[in-house]
């Protein structure tokens, strides 16, 4: 008699998967210890099925839809969907405030002005610590998703600090068609948080 | 707007439609919550979590390419937002999973002995499947509870066929352990 067939493939077996279906069926008949473990897994795939179907509550779709059309209010904004932004939003504010004020430090004391290089690398690795200290806080409460939508706009929020044209880039953002670019492969909605980033940045009074 | 494919309802959705939404929501509502219940082991939390998928669904319904299956991309979902409720360990504990001892109170007459093993088996199921880790009970729950196949159910858990071959086999090897100690596949 051949050697046991795997548990593997016993279990591949029961859904028709298993390679060499013909020679696991001889094996079947010849070996009454592989049959009796086949016989027992048959037994736990009917008990799975003979679960009875749970029926669905009477108003789960009308709640559903409730919460689709009252997500899809504008009244009630990005920054009550996602309160996180709007801290995001005031850390960026914060984050280019003190960049200002640090430029314009090195300003007064060098008398020359930095380069669009040297201020997008300051930003570059400032935004970097923070998407860190973001990581962690987000990991920590368990809320990937959130960050990884995060992620999203910073990694935009990156692209941008890292381009040469970093003033034109973060006030003329919609005259720029790479950021136009940028923006279109977000969806509806993160464009909209996103486009209200840039609108604080604006508000920031943003003067390297 | 019944008749519609899941595409066309997704691409009326997509321009505006409610309805056409509303539609997979209804088609959709019934196995979306089972696996999130089977997965949970709460009804209560099933719902929510259902209900948060099909709210995402909605707002990400610009991802789903025309060429995707439908039902993948929304179990995904529901198969994230259900394992970080895990991780979370946001659980309500089980509502649902009936005791052996009421089963068995409750069984008079042919109907009721139906019945009360029909949740015998409820109750053996949950037990055993609540000792399973999530990585092996979401393969178990989407192949023998919502009959998936290994290619949607590796693109849903985001691994190889192999992968789910494998989990599929130590799983169901558990299930069988467990269900043995209980004493339940003498049934």
């Amino acid at each position: 008699m051949s050697k046991h067939v795997s548990l593997k493939e016993l279990s591949a077996h029961l859904d028709g998967q298993a390679r060499g279906a013909g020679r696991i069926q001889q094996h079947l008949q010849q070996c009454p210890e592989c049959a009796r473990v086949y016989s027992e897994l048959e037994n736990v795939q009917g008990f799975l099925r003979k679960t009875p179907q749970e029926e669905v509550g009477p108003g789960f779709a009308a709640r559903v839809m409730c919460a689709v059309r009252e997500e899809a209010q504008p009244s009630k904004g990005w920054e009550r969907r996602y309160p996180w932004a709007l801290a995001a939003s005031a850390a960026v504010v914060a984050l280019c405030a003190g960049l200002a004020m640090f430029a314009m430090w090195a300003f007064e004391e060098a008398h020359t002005p930095r380069t669009d290089q040297e201020i997008a690398s300051d930003l570059d690795s400032l935004v970097l610590a923070w998407l860190d200290e973001m990581e962690e806080m987000h990991m920590e409460e368990g809320h990937q998703d959130q960050f990884l939508d995060e992620l999203a706009y910073l990694d935009i929020l990156l692209t941008m600090a890292a381009d040469p044209e970093l003033e034109e880039a973060m006030l003329v953002y919609e005259d720029e068609p790479h950021v136009d670019e940028l923006v279109e492969t977000l969806d509806e909605e993160s464009a909209d948080i996103f486009v209200e980033l840039l609108a604080t940045y604006d508000q920031g009074a943003w003067t390297p | 707007m019944q008749n519609l494919s899941d595409w066309e309802l997704v691409t009326q959705a997509r321009g505006g439609d409610i309805a056409a939404f509303e539609v997979l929501v209804q088609r959709y509502q019934e196995p979306v919550v089972r696996f999130c219940s089977r997965m949970t082991g709460s009804r209560e939390d099933a719902e929510d979590i259902a209900q948060e998928s099909f709210v995402r669904l909605y707002h990400t319904l610009h991802r789903v390419k025309p060429k995707a299956k439908f039902s993948t991309y929304l179990f995904t979902i529901a198969r994230n937002r259900t394992l970080n409720h895990l991780r979370d360990g946001k659980s309500r504990g089980h509502d649902k999973a009936v005791s052996l001892e009421e089963t068995r109170l409750g069984a008079g007459g042919p109907s009721g002995a139906q019945s009360a093993r029909r949740n015998e088996i409820t109750a053996f199921v949950d037990r055993a499947l609540e000792r399973l880790s999530p990585d092996h009970r979401e393969v178990i729950v989407l192949r023998e509870l919502q009959g998936m196949d290994y290619e949607s159910i590796a693109a849903i858990v985001g691994c190889r066929p192999g992968t789910v071959k494998s989990r599929l086999a130590r799983g169901r090897e558990q299930l069988r352990q467990h269900l043995l100690e209980m004493g339940a596949l003498d049934l």
